[in-house]
């Protein structure tokens, strides 16, 4: 039995140890192997999904493209030639002999012959047309059909592209293909950061050894062995962190991309996304971008040194930054010359002639990428507001905005040209003043040009929306306003000027307000303590109307910013930027209806679907005959206010209606004016707050003089039905009068308000006399 | 059912205006403001005549009233402001966008923009009355009753005259 047991014991022993094996084998397998394969397997399709996801969203990703205002033709437009060429040189329209092609044009004498192109606009398709337009001395006489001679009552030009946006994006991309990237470029990035790209699956395993072993020796990291494919990774998820799981994580995610794209796909995405530099707020990504960053010029036309540049670059672009370490720079580009030399891209020769010429980086830096860059920031801003994040994501839309690009380059000329006699005139600092300039079309509430800066084209600080300055007696048209809708008060009625203590509540000190001129006037009608912006008769009105009320006010003209209830907001230590000056203006030369200002009049998806916006209030704030009144009072501001230097700026008879604004120390200097059509809103000053040493009347309403001079303005009418009034009052006294007094006005008053005192014609013995010898 | 009599009787609206536009009662005086009177005060240029703007703004009139028919109001608006870009003070154009407004039961939007045409109609009291009869309408459907009775008033004024 024992022997037997033995036996069997022995037999057995092998064939349970050769059970057991297997067993546990399974038991690993089962319970730690495969689960890591598992986790391995859905990780590295977690890690597929995303890279996918990540390469797709931006390889596809087409711009919006955004438009200026059409051109609208129609005979009695008061548009000259020159200036339909200009718009046509906008649209790249070709000046041909015989117009044959949509796009072209002919001019002959007073007449363009020109085949527009067809476009589809938001509210239909334009076809395209042959025209000939014929001039007169006033503008378009008269629009033809070419062949057929047929009168033509209305054409509307396809609008000027002006830019190219990823509105989701708060920095501007340019996205290129590969065959748009010069080949020198591609030649020299593969050969100075990925020798074998073109051979290795993602990663190169050789590369990474080289460069263990040199990081080993140098203990520390003096060379990295990271191919193109795992850099464009390394980018997508931009972290300073340099981990090993992190390594680990895109060498995984490089085999993967490369599973899936071919090397040209990898490629194009590398050349459009790599990290090239910083511009303040904005990061440059892309070689397309760099190069109109750095040399203000397209991939095409950079020159060999300047490829060379970029290309090393990519190592480190603060590191290597051209305009702050150049020396340092020019090095590294030299190094790449010679690689390019090595790998047979230069000869000898032109290595070493580009090795000798400088940098020639652009030294603004903060150019932009559009000729409009204020402007386009306002309908950057616009579309966050009145679309949805969602709508705004898809592809391919198409923007079209109120830009009206001849007024725009008129205010750019206005305000630089200005500017730099101001600082002259003034001597200032030559280069330091800084303004922003807005004008609107009132009818409509559109923004039709914005100038944030004197260099319009300077992408930096965008003044006309973020200057927030206290507006002064940019304020006191809401004052009078607030007390003519109580109808205790016309514009004839007499206000106290006389020195004026106002106790506050929140401070020790009582508070004297002051005119201008530091004097005192006694008793003055309403319209010429407007019309000369007297201080304390404004004070005194406002604290008789209420503060409540001014402010109420304020925010029913469209200011939207909260308001302290402190007396000196009589006088405008209420800071707003431009724009909203403009929106508060907007309301008073719109007849008193307020509509919020826009600069996008439709947004097409890319089947030219409208998208849907939220929708737009326009609502009536202040009545008729208010709205009537405090007009008549801002075009006397105009006729012998402050602003009365405005009759011989302008043309004779461009009526217009307006206010100046200086505020303490001369920091700002304001001006908000209108005609009948347009409305301007000009501030000046210095971004430090250093004064200025002009007024608002010797600063920006130069700037709006020289505007209004060159677009065609209509003259400011006010009409009215016989709720209004007009009557003879006597500039001084207020009260009714004769028409044939020297000091006589007529002003407009709510029927049955208009004073009942009556004075003869005052010190008319002595004008009298004057008049007869 | 209700959207068709809402459409005939804006339909009857429209022509109404177009009847007593064309064939105006006696005017309103209207005081024209442009010179302060005073002695110092400059001649005063006449705006630009703008006699050939009917004619230009009549095809996309016409247009905006025909797609407001067939039910496209968005098209139609769209086509009253490029209208009114072109002629901004024709309060015909406004009477006609406050009207598809009102289609769109936008009532508030209808009824400020029947008071803006008003503003320029100053001359016209065949589109006052048309704006008015559409401002009394709009404030009733938003609840405000005394508006509205407010609006019907100024109606009834101006069918004495």
């Amino acid at each position: 039995m024992a022997g037997k047991k033995k036996t069997q014991r022995r037999r057995k022993k092998p064939v349970r140890s050769r059970r057991k094996q297997p067993r546990k084998k399974r038991k690993i397998w089962r319970y730690i192997l495969l689960p890591a394969v598992l986790v391995f397997i859905a990780y590295a399709i977690y890690l597929d999904v995303s890279i996918r996801d990540r390469f797709e969203g931006n390889r596809w990703e087409i711009p919006a493209r955004v438009y200026a205002s059409p051109l609208e033709l129609y005979p009695g437009l008061a548009l000259q030639k020159s200036a339909l060429l200009a718009e046509l040189k906008r649209l790249n329209y070709r000046r041909v002999n015989k117009p044959n092609e949509p796009g072209t044009y002919r001019v002959q004498g007073a007449a363009v012959t020109l085949i527009s192109r067809a476009f589809a606009f938001w509210d239909g398709e334009e076809a395209s047309r042959q025209l000939r337009i014929q001039f007169d001395q006033s503008g378009v006489q008269r629009i033809e059909q070419l062949v057929t001679r047929e009168s033509i009552s209305l054409a509307r030009l396809d609008p000027a592209h002006i830019a190219s946006i990823y509105p989701r994006h708060n920095e501007d991309r340019i996205l290129v293909q590969l065959k748009e990237v010069p080949v020198l470029m591609q030649q020299a990035l593969i050969a100075v950061e990925d020798r074998k790209f073109k051979r290795h699956p993602g990663i190169d395993v050789s590369a990474i050894a080289r460069a263990l072993y040199s990081n080993i020796k140098a203990g520390k990291t003096v060379q990295g062995g990271s191919t193109l494919t795992q850099q464009l990774v390394k980018n997508y998820f931009l972290t300073s962190e340099r981990t090993l799981s992190r390594k680990i994580n895109e060498a995984m995610m490089a085999v993967l991309l490369e599973l899936h794209y071919d090397k040209d796909d990898i490629l194009e995405s590398y050349l459009n996304e790599v990290y090239l530099g910083q511009d303040g707020q904005r990061s440059i990504h892309g070689f397309a971008l760099a190069s109109q960053f750095y040399f203000g010029r397209k991939l095409k036309h950079l020159k060999t040194e300047q490829i060379a540049l970029l290309v090393g670059m990519v190592k480190g672009p603060s590191y290597f930054d051209p305009r702050k370490h150049p020396k340092r720079a020019t090095r590294r580009r030299n190094a790449v010359l010679d690689v390019m030399h090595e790998r047979g891209l230069l000869d000898k020769n032109e290595r070493n002639r580009f090795k000798k010429s400088g940098l020639n980086v652009n030294s603004a830096q903060k150019a932009a990428l559009t000729r409009y860059p204020a402007f386009l920031d306002l309908v950057k801003r616009q579309l966050r507001r009145d679309y949805r994040d969602e709508d705004l994501s898809s592809a391919g839309l198409r923007i079209f905005t109120t830009l009206r690009p001849d007024i725009q380059l008129k205010t750019e000329q206005a305000l630089s040209g200005k500017l730099k006699a101001l600082e002259r005139g003034y001597r200032l600092t030559a280069g330091r003043l800084q303004g922003a300039v807005l004008v609107t079309d009132i009818n409509s509430a559109e923004v039709v040009a914005v100038v944030g800066d004197r260099k319009p084209r300077s992408s930096g600080f965008n003044r006309a929306l973020d200057a927030v300055r206290p507006i002064g007696s940019l304020v006191k048209p809401a004052v009078y306003l607030a007390a003519l809708k109580t109808q205790q008060y016309s514009l004839a009625s007499m206000l106290n000027d006389d020195f004026l203590r106002v106790e506050q509540a929140h401070e020790d000190k009582d508070w004297t307000p002051k005119n201008y001129d530091k004097e005192y006037h006694g008793q003055v009608p309403l319209f010429q303590a407007l019309a000369h912006s007297y201080n304390v008769a404004t004070v005194r009105l406002g604290m008789d109307v209420g503060l409540s009320a001014v402010i109420d006010m304020l925010y029913d003209l469209g200011v939207r910013r909260p308001i302290n209830k402190f007396p000196s907001m009589l006088l405008g230590t209420l800071a707003l930027s431009p724009l909203e000056v403009a929106q508060m203006y907007q309301t008073l030369a719109a007849s008193g209806f307020y509509s919020p200002l826009r600069s996008i009049r439709a947004v097409l998806d890319i089947n030219a679907e409208p998208l849907n916006r939220y929708p737009l209030s326009v609502s009536q704030v202040v009545d008729a005959e208010d709205s009537l009144l405090i007009n008549y009072g801002m075009h006397l501001v105009t006729k012998f206010g402050t602003a009365s230097q405005l009759s011989s700026l302008l043309p004779q008879g461009l009526n217009a209606a307006g206010k100046t604004g200086t505020t303490d120390k001369l920091r700002d200097s304001w001006f908000a004016g209108y005609t009948q059509d347009y409305l301007s809103v000009v501030w000046l000053g210095h971004d430090d707050d250093k004064p200025t040493r002009f007024t608002g009347s010797s600063g920006a309403m130069q700037v709006w003089a020289s505007l209004f001079n060159t677009i065609d303005a209509q003259p400011l009418q006010l009409e009215s039905d016989d709720a209004i009034e007009m009557t003879w009052i006597d500039i001084q006294s207020g009260n009714r009068t004769d028409g044939h007094c020297q000091n006589a006005i007529q002003l407009p008053f709510r029927r049955g308000t208009a004073p009942q005192q009556h004075s003869g014609c005052s010190h008319n013995i002595i004008d009298w006399f004057k008049k007869v010898f | 059912m209700p959207n068709y009599f809402k459409r005939l009787s804006l339909s009857l609206l429209t022509l109404f205006v177009i009847s007593c536009s064309t064939n105006p009662k006696q005017e309103a005086p209207v005081i024209d403001i442009n010179d302060p009177g005073s002695s110092s005060s400059v001649s005063v240029i006449k705006p630009r005549a703008e006699v050939s703007k009917p004619i230009v703004v009549a095809g996309l009139q016409q247009n905006a009233a025909e797609l407001n028919r067939k039910g496209e109001s968005a098209k139609a608006a769209s086509i009253l402001e490029r209208a009114l870009r072109i002629q901004p003070r024709n309060p015909k154009l406004w009477h006609e966008l406050a009207n598809v407004r009102y289609t769109q039961e936008r009532y508030q939007q209808a009824e400020s923009l029947a008071l803006r045409s008003n503003q320029y109609a100053l001359r016209d009291p065949g589109i006052q009355h048309a704006n008015w009869v559409l401002i009394a309408r709009a404030r009733q459907k938003q609840g405000d009753s005394s508006g509205a009775a407010e609006a019907r008033k100024q109606v009834q004024k101006l069918q004495r005259r």
